[in-house]
């Protein structure tokens, strides 16, 4: 598998490390500023643990974020498992590791590249936000039954058959293990469905 | 010890007990073969399940759903070469190559009687070890037990992958999260934005759900499906060479894996590479590790199995997870209403002896499924993922709600399961973070009650001989991986000069 543009990564990772030193900031601020550093006698105080652990949020992520935007972050160093690995004078394994990337010429047994399920990844996810918002009106079971639909068929693109005996199926099953056998109250919606 | 045993064996052999037992050994291992799924995410998504249980019934099943999700695990690693956690990525050298030379089923096969006679290996390490270890544990106050805490996070911190400082980041984010909600000394309101539903924390459950199962399918769908290799019945006949072969790797991987496993924090990854790397030194067929050796299956997978039942030391005697999936059952202790921890023996006897002892049946349950069936489960791989994964996704937000009964657990779900897709994207270690999470109350309130016993000032840890060592040692684990790697590059360099 060829590997994700390394420009790429280290937008993502500069994006990361800036929400992160945001809000690590923030937690560092509130809890100076609201809460109690120390309580009577300088025992701790509810503000203290939010505070460092905030600041130093802050501090690391500020640091890895002006190392990653200059380019100067050093991708590795040693853990503990590597030295271990390099005593017994192993490799690291190649494997299809869940965190391995393709590129966009690496295609998979659907013949799908990765531009192609990027756009899956995004269509799911703007359906399964949909589905959230659904849960008021059709029920929780009804929504995500509409959602598992949704994917298979539109998303998946498989046949529209057994997508809904599948769904149907699913459906059946999860409203008799939740809503039956642990009788949990699933909401329902406006339109009842699924209690 | 035998009358606690006997205890335990007279719980864990009722019908109900042995009917969940096996539920959970087989839903895990159906779980452990979705692409990319371990068991975290199965023991996550099924905690739900087990919510109107007793609570030694609940944590039965789901030290089941542990067991099965992780042999599960180890059939996606041969047959597809996708690990479903990291402590089964190296099976995936060896293992894999044995696929594709058509011996995927004596890869299996080598692997669940590894696992098993790991597993029963361990179990009689963690009976011996565990009770003991857990009386020693009664003399600690909360300056050992923040100690413990320090070491537990620096353990893991250090065995954080590719970079200790990313694993610290994660270890925080945890320990911030866990900040959220009503500070239990103070009454404070922290981080709650005047919602209710914060008032109580982020829930721990769902945060695990939307991590490991939501995350995981987000990154499978941007990864892409894999072709599954076939493992018919015939191939599943081991041959006794293959065994006599084996048998070395085996032992020296049972307890190479307890040794780590009873590390706080750390243990399955470690123990399995540092397994493989000893078989592929000491082994007579060095030459085919990488290539399809049967050794280099056996080692790993007995190594990470014996360290998840080492896990449970640190778990059930000091209430602190040895590892992720060992964070999760922490939940379901806490969910039950039970704090893991010194007193858990004496207070609890019939729960953990019962839950012990389901271990071993378990065990036999996986052995007795797996031996036979593994090309069974291998099957679900051949099912299109585009009809599993809504189905997964359905699970876990149902599963979600049904632990609080509101819509809250499902958002958070939501969120957390993109969190999770990004952290896999970026390569940002979860086991740190859920750690800290799981931590974070037990670390603040060990803080506070030590500060207050030193009168404001922690240095009463400097005058308490345990948690001093305790402390040497965490940051021994800090410094140690500098000092070596200094040492190895030392060494290597002065090696490259003499041969010039």
């Amino acid at each position: 598998m060829t590997t994700q543009p390394r420009h790429q990564i280290a937008v993502q990772e500069a994006i990361a490390f800036g929400f992160l030193t945001a809000v690590g900031g923030y937690a560092f601020l509130t809890a100076w500023f609201d809460y109690d550093l120390l309580n009577e006698g300088n025992r701790v105080g509810p503000g203290l643990v939010p505070a460092v652990v905030g600041g130093l949020i802050a501090l690391i992520s500020g640091v890895l974020l002006v190392l990653t935007v200059t380019g100067r972050r050093a991708r590795h160093d040693h853990g503990l498992a590597e030295v271990a690995q390099s005593v017994v004078g192993d490799q690291p394994p190649e494997t299809a590791d869940p965190g391995a990337d393709a590129g966009d010429d690496d295609v998979d047994i659907f013949g799908r590249t990765a531009a192609q399920r990027m756009r899956q990844l995004q269509m799911v996810t703007v359906a399964l936000v949909a589905a959230l918002f659904l849960v008021s009106l059709v029920g929780l079971l009804g929504a995500l039954g509409l959602f598992s639909l949704f994917v298979s068929v539109v998303v998946e693109r498989r046949p529209w058959l057994p997508s809904v005996l599948i769904t149907a199926a699913s459906v059946l099953v999860v409203y008799g293990v939740f809503a039956v056998f642990l009788e949990v109250p699933l909401p329902t919606g406006s339109l009842g469905i699924g209690g | 010890m035998i009358d606690n045993l006997l205890l335990g064996f007279e719980t864990a052999l009722t019908p109900e007990n042995l009917f969940w037992c096996f539920i959970g050994v087989f839903m895990g291992t159906v779980i452990g073969v979705l692409p990319g799924l371990g068991s975290t995410t199965g023991v996550a998504v099924l905690l739900p399940l087990t919510m109107s249980f007793e609570p030694v019934t609940a944590l039965i099943m789901l030290a089941g759903i542990y067991y099965g999700s992780q042999y599960g695990g180890t059939i996606t690693s041969v047959l597809i070469s996708t690990p479903g956690e990291a402590s089964s990525v190296v099976t995936t050298l060896d293992g894999y190559q044995m696929a594709r030379q058509g011996r995927a089923g004596a890869a299996l096969s080598i692997a669940a009687i590894g696992s098993f006679v790991a597993a029963i290996i361990s179990l009689f390490l963690l009976i011996l070890l565990a009770p003991p270890f857990a009386h020693f544990a009664l003399r600690f106050g909360p300056p050992e037990m923040l100690a413990v805490m320090v070491l537990g996070l620096a353990t893991i911190i250090s065995f954080a992958g590719d970079n200790r400082v990313i694993g610290l980041l994660m270890a925080l984010v945890g320990l911030l999260i866990a900040c959220v909600g009503v500070d239990t000394g103070s009454g404070t309101s922290r981080f709650t934005f005047d919602s209710i539903y914060l008032l109580s924390g982020i829930p721990f459950v769902e945060v695990m759900i939307g991590l490991f199962a939501v995350g995981e399918v987000l990154n499978q769908i941007h990864i892409g499906a894999a072709k599954p290799i076939k493992a018919g019945f015939k191939e599943l006949m081991i041959t006794k060479a293959d065994i006599m072969r084996s048998r070395g790797a085996i032992l020296r991987g049972s307890f190479l894996g307890f040794g780590f496993g009873v590390l706080p924090g750390a243990g399955s990854t470690l123990a399995s590479f540092m397994a493989y790397g000893i078989e592929k030194n000491v082994s007579k067929n060095k030459h085919e590790f990488g290539k399809g050796a049967i050794e280099g299956v056996a080692a790993p997978e007995s190594a990470n199995n014996a360290a998840a039942n080492a896990n449970f030391v640190p778990t059930l005697t000091l209430g602190i997870p040895g590892g992720a999936t060992t964070a999760v059952l922490l939940g379901a202790f806490l969910v039950n209403g039970i704090q893991p921890g010194p007193l858990l023996f004496d207070e609890q006897p019939t729960l953990v002896w019962g839950l012990i002892a389901s271990f071993f049946i378990g065990n036999v349950i996986l052995l007795a499924l797996n031996l036979p069936l593994a090309p069974v489960f291998a099957q679900i791989l051949r099912v299109p993922y585009g009809y599993m994964y809504p189905l997964i996704l359905l699970t876990s937000f149902v599963g979600a709600f049904s632990i609080q009964n509101n819509m809250f657990s499902v958002w958070v779900v939501l969120i957390f399961g993109l969190v999770g897709y990004v952290m896999k994207r970026l390569d940002l270690p979860m086991a740190p973070l859920v750690l800290g999470l799981v931590l974070g109350p037990l670390f603040e309130k060990a803080l506070v009650q030590t500060s207050a016993i030193g009168d404001g000032s922690l240095g009463i840890l400097l005058d308490r001989p345990i948690a001093i060592v305790v402390l040497g040692l965490a940051l021994l684990q800090v410094a140690a991986p500098t000092v070596f790697s200094r040492l190895l590059r030392g060494r290597r360099a002065a090696a490259v000069a003499s041969t010039k």
